[in-house]
């Protein structure tokens, strides 16, 4: 389908474009996005409208070039970030070629990176919108591959491409056709893949690689600072979605039972900033299906189950209760398991885990002595006290026993939720104060981090162990899925207190009225829709990004073409696994060695552009005084080549302008088919201009007058070729 | 298509296909090692779009008939066209971006290669259609070129496989000496010493252009009696027309002279062969009869006399396309040019690819060397230049 270059060009450039957005879409770096989303459109202009011109090639390798700095010192940083490095430095370079002369070789090594671009994506996130997003991208990126291949093996063979015939109904409608059997056998292929071969063998036999690496901002944080003045984000993207069991296996959630899941815990405090003790604890790595213990000791009381999915992962943390024994995952992973965090590796695909865990009314025995300094203030000490004392309960914990340090605690959230206002406006705290004093004794306004820190700060002065707690509060219940959907705003902090025999109790000082206000969904048309729409983000986490080995033997049976019993031979066997650790060093090797020949050679080829650039700049600057210096004609026949230009500009705005880095000669060529007058006179244009710009000779009146009829011939030419097209047809000559 | 015709088709090694099986390879490997259920996806669509692209490929060229058609006689340095008739005969599935090409056959291809490359372009053929393709060469070297087979390929629809089918099919383009410019005042000197000032003069004589009237004489044919004339003037009227008289221009080669180190043919040789051809052209368009008499190959060839005047000297030129140096013995040993019988009435011209050597055609031959002609074009140009520079 003899396409015109300029609309594969455009085609090109949109599946640029597209490629881009689905990356930038998959990483949710916004500013970044909106970076390359203004330097892709700005190219457009320079690209196609009739006075744009590529920029130097200098300017172009200086960007490659700071783009691959920063690529390399980023993963060299962390070689977490190699996907987004490699990804970004794919971008750069795209741009840059935007920006560049294009010939077919540009073309697809533009497409070629927008596939690697999408490949990025997938590596980069599992996300609805991002799969969405593909759906367009793909059949884009697929038509444009077509028609960028049949312009490029006739340019590549005759050395131009028949620019101006438009192609036959015929042809359109075959390529649509083989089109639509390529997507349907590729999609067939890819959904044979994806049902066919087993899941979890060979996980992990080369570490995190291939695993999606970042993940959207959540509204949980493991660390809480308070006295910055701002505003909580009350963003309702769903996060987890939680089932609550009972020990028989039943579902006991429901709307009126408000679930808090535990996070990070939060022990020190300084300066305003609680964060978490320095102990990441003991690391497991779990196949899929596999179970860790928690705790040592033997479970008492009633045990009950979390089946967590996660929807978009917050973080590193898994999220569970209190008092967790065991945890299930759905994929393999390496567990962070501390003495009151678990974590897991932010690279690791785990989509669901389990988690059964105690009644939290019963005793836990701590490992280490929990936190109970660092804030250390009369006036909160003070008020504790009195709080406890108007209580009728002894201030002195040595007197206390359990019950009474309950109904002290009790006490002290009912102070909070009696005097104090919930806002989600933050209040800068004055320079040197204290941030909770501030909200106990200023303000006596905040949000749950400040509640919390408060009681955690009166519990810690009457003598009870006190700590807080962020994750998540769970209260709106999908009586369809019987699930609890856990959105970023039900990111939640709360109190963890050590009672003196030695039971932990979650407290919630935060006022109930404001946080049902705060967490209970929202309705109306907009909302119902949101509903809408995760319904089907669910469809695509449990169909798709969740899809596991149990619902894939459910559809297609165990290994009905032996993949499985292949892939653990070619991962057990086939790669001389090392001593220690059993991974095949081999195939680490050749992957390391990929990404190193990648680096060097991306490297090497910014370094080749860069002395082409500098040498050419010499070599322009040189030529430049050397004509000069003993041509004083220069300025003259610059001056006479000016019929030369002007045909530029007539051709620009009749549509059939000369594409940068072609001839005029070759451009004439390309336009016998549009006009053979139009051709000669340019033509002959050509043969003036190259004697006077080339030849450097002194036009003759001859000549001179020879190009500006010629000149004139192509305008008459370009108006009558004008008039045919409004028309409707073009007249060949 | 020729029954006879073999057809060989193939996958060929190709590097974008092997990078793209190697990515896709990695795809797979981060899948599985990530169990990332996209990568899965974006695997089983890599690995799909290969597979596609190699039955679109295959499937096309299995229903692909590729006729050449009769190449023209070709030139060096002038453009010439060879057509291909490319026919699909798959029933339902069209074919995209083929290329049509010659392979194999001494002189069609590689660095010694006559024609250059010889490619064209069909981007689309529906089912049971016929296209034709055209492959634009600019011949770089005379001489007799075999052709071999024509492969038509394609990488349609992503560049990543490469398939061809193969059709044998055997033939000889002659590519004839280019025509450059040639020093035409050599020919002025050489008519001069056959008494001559024009290659082509008239007189009275039989042709059918008329020159006058005049009485009856004795003797005349009746047939020649100007009857309405003769009506007019009461006497009979004979009718008189013109006769053209054509010069006879002999063009001889001389490949002698050079150190013994010379001994094979080089570009001096094409230069005077070219040279040669181009005085041969220029003696025709002005009427001459020419011969071309070369001794080192004991070859004397006419132009063709009777016959269209166009392709009179069709057989000097295909000779000269056709004169094998390599294969004559003792190419620099002077021999002389024979031209005792025609000496005073033939203009003779002794084209040298070295030296003159005026021995190998005394008397009134007129000498000329490649080198120096080429020098005087070279002249020509740069005075032109200096002209417009002074303007």
């Amino acid at each position: 389908m003899n396409q015109p270059p300029r609309q594969v060009e455009r085609l090109v450039f949109l599946t640029v474009g597209a490629g881009i957005g689905v990356y930038t879409l998959a990483e949710s770096d916004p500013l970044f996005a909106l970076l390359v989303g203004t330097v892709w459109a700005l190219a457009w202009p320079v690209r196609f409208s009739k006075h744009g011109r590529p920029l130097p090639r200098a300017v172009l390798s200086l960007i490659v070039l700071a783009a691959l700095a920063y690529a390399v010192l980023r993963t060299l940083g962390d070689i977490q970030n190699l996907v987004t490095s490699v990804s970004r430095l794919i971008i750069w370079l795209q741009i840059a070629l935007l920006y560049d002369r294009w010939q077919v070789r540009e073309r697809g090594v533009l497409l070629v990176t927008s596939a690697f671009l999408a490949v990025g994506a997938v590596l980069t996130s599992n996300d609805l919108l991002l799969g969405m997003s593909m759906l367009v991208y793909l059949p884009l990126l697929l038509w444009a591959s077509l028609l960028h291949q049949l312009s490029g093996i006739e340019e590549r063979v005759t050395g131009r491409a028949s620019a101006m015939r438009q192609p036959s109904e015929r042809r359109r409608r075959d390529l649509v056709r083989l089109s639509l059997a390529v997507v349907f056998g590729a999609s067939a292929a890819a959904t044979g893949v994806f049902l066919l071969i087993p899941r979890g063998v060979g996980e992990g036999f080369l570490g995190d690689w291939g695993a999606p690496t970042e993940a959207r901002v959540s509204g949980f944080s493991e660390t809480v600072t308070l006295g910055d003045a701002g505003l909580i984000s009350e963003s309702r993207t769903p996060v987890l979605e939680v089932v609550l069991r009972d020990a028989s296996g039943r579902n006991i959630g429901s709307a009126n039972r408000p679930l808090l899941l535990r996070g990070a815990v939060l022990e020190e405090y300084r300066d305003g900033r609680w964060s978490r003790r320095d102990d990441r604890g003991d690391r497991y790595r779990l196949g899929p299906g596999q179970t860790a213990n928690l705790t040592t000791s033997t479970p008492r009381g009633s045990m009950r189950t979390l089946d967590v999915t996660i929807r978009s992962r917050p973080g590193d943390h898994l999220f569970t209760a209190l008092s967790p024994v065991t945890i299930t995952v759905d994929r393999g992973a390496e567990l962070l398991v501390g003495p009151e965090n678990l974590e897991v590796r932010a690279s690791s695909g785990v989509q669901r885990y389990t988690v059964r865990f105690q009644d939290s009314q019963v005793a836990r025995p701590d490992t280490r002595d929990p936190a109970s300094g660092g804030i250390a203030s009369e006036r909160i000490a003070e008020l504790a006290a009195r709080l406890v004392a108007e209580a009728g309960l002894d201030t002195d914990p040595a007197e206390r026993d359990a019950d009474a340090d309950e109904a002290a605690l009790r006490s002290l959230v009912d102070y909070l939720h009696r005097n104090y206002f919930y806002t989600t406006v933050m209040t800068a705290a004055d320079s040197g104060e204290d941030p909770i004093e501030m909200f106990l004794f200023r303000t006596r306004e905040g949000h749950c981090e400040y509640f919390a820190s408060g009681l955690a700060a009166m519990s810690r002065s009457i003598g009870v162990a006190a700590r807080v707690v962020t994750g998540y509060l769970a209260v709106e219940f999908d009586d369809a899925l019987g699930a609890y959907i856990v959105r970023e705003s039900n990111a939640h902090a709360w109190v963890e207190a050590r009672l003196s025999d030695g039971r932990w109790v979650s407290l919630d000082p935060s006022p109930p009225d404001d946080l049902a206000t705060i967490h209970t969904p929202p309705t109306g048309i907009t909302w119902a829709m949101r509903g809408a729409w995760e319904r089907v983000t669910r469809w695509w986490v449990e169909r798709v990004v969740a899809f596991n080995e149990d619902r894939r033997r459910a559809m297609v049976g165990r290994d009905p073409l032996r993949i499985e019993q292949a892939l653990q031979e070619a991962v057990s066997n086939s790669f001389m696994p090392t001593e220690a650790g059993g991974r095949p060093i081999v195939l680490i090797a050749l992957v390391r060695g990929v990404m190193v020949f990648a680096i060097v050679a991306a490297a090497g080829f910014a370094g080749v552009q860069f002395a082409i650039m500098f040498s050419g700049m010499i070599a322009a600057r040189r030529r430049r005084i050397r004509e000069a210096g003993t041509d004083p004609e220069a300025p003259i026949r610059a001056q006479q080549q000016g019929f030369y230009h002007a045909t530029l500009r007539a051709l620009r705005k009749a549509g059939l302008g000369k594409p940068p880095g072609r001839g005029m000669k070759d451009h004439a060529r390309d336009l016998e088919g549009v006009d053979l007058s139009l051709a000669e006179s340019l033509d002959e244009i050509a043969d003036v201009y190259y004697a006077s710009r080339f030849g450097r000779m002194m036009l003759t009146d001859e000549q001179h007058a020879r190009g500006a009829a010629s000149l004139e011939r192509v305008r008459t030419r370009l108006d009558e070729v004008r008039r045919s097209r409004r028309s409707g047809a073009v007249r060949v000559r | 298509m020729n029954a006879r015709m073999k057809v060989r088709r193939k996958y060929h090694v190709h590097a974008p296909g092997l990078a793209a099986i190697f990515v896709a390879i990695l795809m797979g490997v981060g899948a599985v090692n990530s169990q990332n259920n996209l990568l899965f996806i974006a695997f089983g669509l890599a690995l799909g779009l290969i597979l596609v692209a190699g039955f679109v490929s295959g499937s096309t060229l299995m229903h692909i008939e590729a006729v050449r058609s009769e190449p023209p006689v070709g030139r060096v340095g002038e453009p010439m066209q060879i057509v291909y008739r490319v026919r699909s005969t798959s029933r339902w599935i069209p074919a995209f971006g083929l290329v049509a090409e010659e392979v194999g056959g001494r002189g069609a291809k590689g660095r010694r290669s006559r024609l250059g490359r010889v490619r064209a372009a069909i981007t689309h053929i529906p089912a049971r259609e016929t296209r034709s393709a055209h492959a634009h060469v600019v011949p770089v070297r005379r001489g007799e070129v075999k052709l071999q087979a024509v492969r038509v390929s394609t990488t349609f629809p992503f560049g990543v496989l490469k398939k061809s089918a193969t059709f044998t099919q055997r033939t000889t383009v002659l590519v004839r000496p280019a025509l450059g410019p040639a020093p035409t005042a050599v020919l002025d000197q050489a008519l001069a010493g056959a008494g001559r000032t024009e290659t082509v003069s008239r007189r009275i004589g039989r042709d059918d252009e008329f020159y006058g009237l005049r009485e009856y004489a004795p003797g005349d044919s009746v047939r020649r009696i100007a009857w309405r004339a003769s009506a007019r003037s009461e006497s009979l009227m004979i009718r008189e027309s013109y006769a053209t008289m054509n010069a006879d221009v002999v063009v001889a080669i001389s490949f002698s002279g050079g150190s013994h180190d010379e001994s094979r043919a080089d570009d001096r040789d094409e230069q005077a062969i070219s040279l040669a051809a181009s005085l041969v052209e220029i003696a025709r368009r002005r009427g001459a009869r020419v011969r071309l008499v070369i001794p080192a190959a004991k070859l004397v060839v006419d132009s063709h006399v009777g016959g269209d005047e166009a392709a009179s000297c069709e057989p000097i030129h295909d000779a000269l396309a056709r004169l094998d140096l390599d294969a004559i013995e003792n190419l620099r040993r002077p021999r002389p040019v024979d031209d005792r019988n025609e000496r005073t009435s033939r203009a003779v011209i002794v084209v040298h690819a070295r030296e003159v050597d005026p021995s190998v055609a005394p008397g009134i031959a007129a000498h000329i060397t490649a080198a120096r002609a080429s020098k005087n074009a070279a002249k020509r140009d740069s005075a032109r230049i200096g002209k417009g520079r002074a303007a």
